[in-house]
């Protein structure tokens, strides 16, 4: 059912979203089903939120404290279905993260500060979404050009990122904007998974299975009334 | 409305647009009509809105004929092609009302002093595409606004906006062609009997751009709108991606 919009010789032009009709019930079904599918799978074998651990890098933005505490708040509940404290150790992510990120050549991402800060990200999906997809780039001639041949791991970091601005999103057509791009991104992330033979090593699937969780928990939010969403809300 | 021309890109907006200009006696003084007629092909998706503004069954060379407009013909339907720019030049307008075909790219725009062109949004926080579905979904309503373009995306100076709140007379089926082509006449209608006696208004505030959206968003902006409806049936989508 999903193989029109996954398929991985289509999604190397994005058109099948330039160009969807109307899908109806089914196609949202299977959308949810191939979501909840690839959930299990990645926790069968052995991701957790809890081996994710610490998204809240220590080095984030400090007046966003609310924000920060917020999902703290949503990550905990979505790692238990409770309100359970769970032990947050930034250090060893944190580092994973700036360290990929640099390996992978990213220039506006390179700055770990940055990584944090609602404009970097929003740059980024709009790069996305403009560009279609995460590793085309333009050189100074104005041509198309690869830059980044493995793209599975870039494109992972970027919709965790993006997954957690939506979460934190400060109003409601941010939160869509957000959202619009992570559920496209999770659909690129899902091709090369379940197409492409990309693996996921035990990190990324953590990072890949909170980044799932996230991105249900802001479709939860838009589908029960995005209109009524009050600002800063962000649980 | 002499030196007022429409460049007519076959589609069910072209159409409307048309029509409710004329019958609201908003003749335009000439009209450019792109590609041949095996491109004015109506779909049988397209049913007439309720109020019988237009009918989209009505092919453009037949509403040119009943208003006996001046029509000059171009067989490229591309909206940037030179044979356009030459004709529009040829015309000498001081507005052109777009209808649709493409994205104007600045050669085009500096065929004529000033192109007219409804967005389906409030400017400047609804800019981009898709922004029917984003209305619906953030706003429960969709507000259109007439504009002189600019090079840069929705960034034109406005003429005019109008909201429409949801209609239990659009559908999920019609909201892409029939709905939207009635709500952006609507607003076309409104600018084209006051835009000599505006100035448009340079765009304040904060932009936000939005993106194709994704179906399974727009299956949301549909149900919402289905939700007004009561005629139609509910599905909680939701509740089952979230199970």
């Amino acid at each position: 059912m999903l193989d029109t919009y996954l398929g991985p010789t289509r999604l190397e032009t994005r058109k099948p979203y330039s160009f969807s009709p109307y899908h109806g019930d089914a196609f949202v079904d299977a959308h949810r089903e191939a979501r909840a599918q690839w959930i299990a799978e990645l926790q069968e074998r052995g991701a957790t939120v809890e081996r994710f651990g610490a998204v809240l890098d220590p080095r984030a933005p400090r007046d966003d404290a609310d924000r920060r505490h917020a999902l703290d708040v949503w990550l905990q509940r979505t790692a238990t279905e409770s309100l359970a404290t769970q032990p947050l150790d930034a250090g060893a992510w944190s580092e994973r993260i700036g360290r990929a990120h640099l390996d992978a050549k990213l220039p506006l991402i390179e700055d770990r500060e940055a990584n944090w800060s609602f404009e970097t990200i929003e740059h980024w999906v709009q790069r996305f979404e403009a560009f279609g997809c995460v590793h085309t780039l333009y050189d100074g001639g104005g041509r198309r050009v690869v830059r980044d041949p493995n793209r599975t791991p870039v494109v992972l970091r970027l919709s965790f990122a993006t997954a957690w601005a939506a979460v934190s999103a400060r109003d409601a057509a941010q939160c869509v904007i957000l959202l619009n791009a992570l559920l496209k991104m999770m659909d690129l992330l899902q091709a090369q998974v379940l197409h492409g033979g990309a693996g996921l090593d035990d990190d990324e699937a953590s990072m890949a299975l909170a980044t799932l969780l996230m991105e249900r928990r802001v479709l939860d939010r838009v589908s029960t009334g995005v209109g009524r969403m009050s600002e800063g809300t962000a649980t | 409305m002499k030196r007022t021309i429409f460049v007519l890109h076959p589609s069910i907006r072209a159409r409307a647009y048309l029509q409710r200009a004329c019958i609201n006696g908003l003749k335009p003084g000439k009209v450019i009509r792109l590609g041949s007629d095996a491109d004015d092909v109506a779909s049988r998706a397209w049913t007439s809105p309720a109020d019988r503004s237009f009918d989209p069954q009505e092919s453009l060379r037949e509403t040119i004929r009943r208003f006996d407009l001046n029509e000059v013909h171009v067989e490229d339907p591309d909206v940037n092609s030179e044979s356009l720019c030459a004709a529009v030049r040829a015309v000498d307008p001081d507005l052109v009302v777009f209808t649709g075909g493409g994205v104007l790219q600045p050669a085009t725009l500096a065929s004529a002093p000033a192109w007219l062109h409804v967005h389906p949004g409030r400017l400047p926080d609804r800019r981009g595409s898709t922004c029917i579905h984003y209305g619906l979904l953030l706003d429960g309503a969709v507000e259109a606004s007439a504009m002189i373009m600019r090079a840069g995306l929705d960034e034109g100076p406005v003429i005019c906006t109008r909201r429409f709140e949801a209609s239990t007379q659009w559908s999920a089926e019609g909201l892409d062609h029939v709905d939207d082509a009635w709500i952006r006449s609507s607003v076309l209608v409104d600018a084209l009997a006051h835009w000599r006696d505006v100035v448009p208004r340079q765009q304040t505030g904060t932009p936000r751009t939005f993106f194709v959206i994704h179906p399974v968003l727009k299956h949301f902006a549909l149900g919402l709108l289905e939700e007004t409806n009561p005629r139609a049936r509910r599905v909680d989508h939701l509740e089952a991606i979230s199970s």
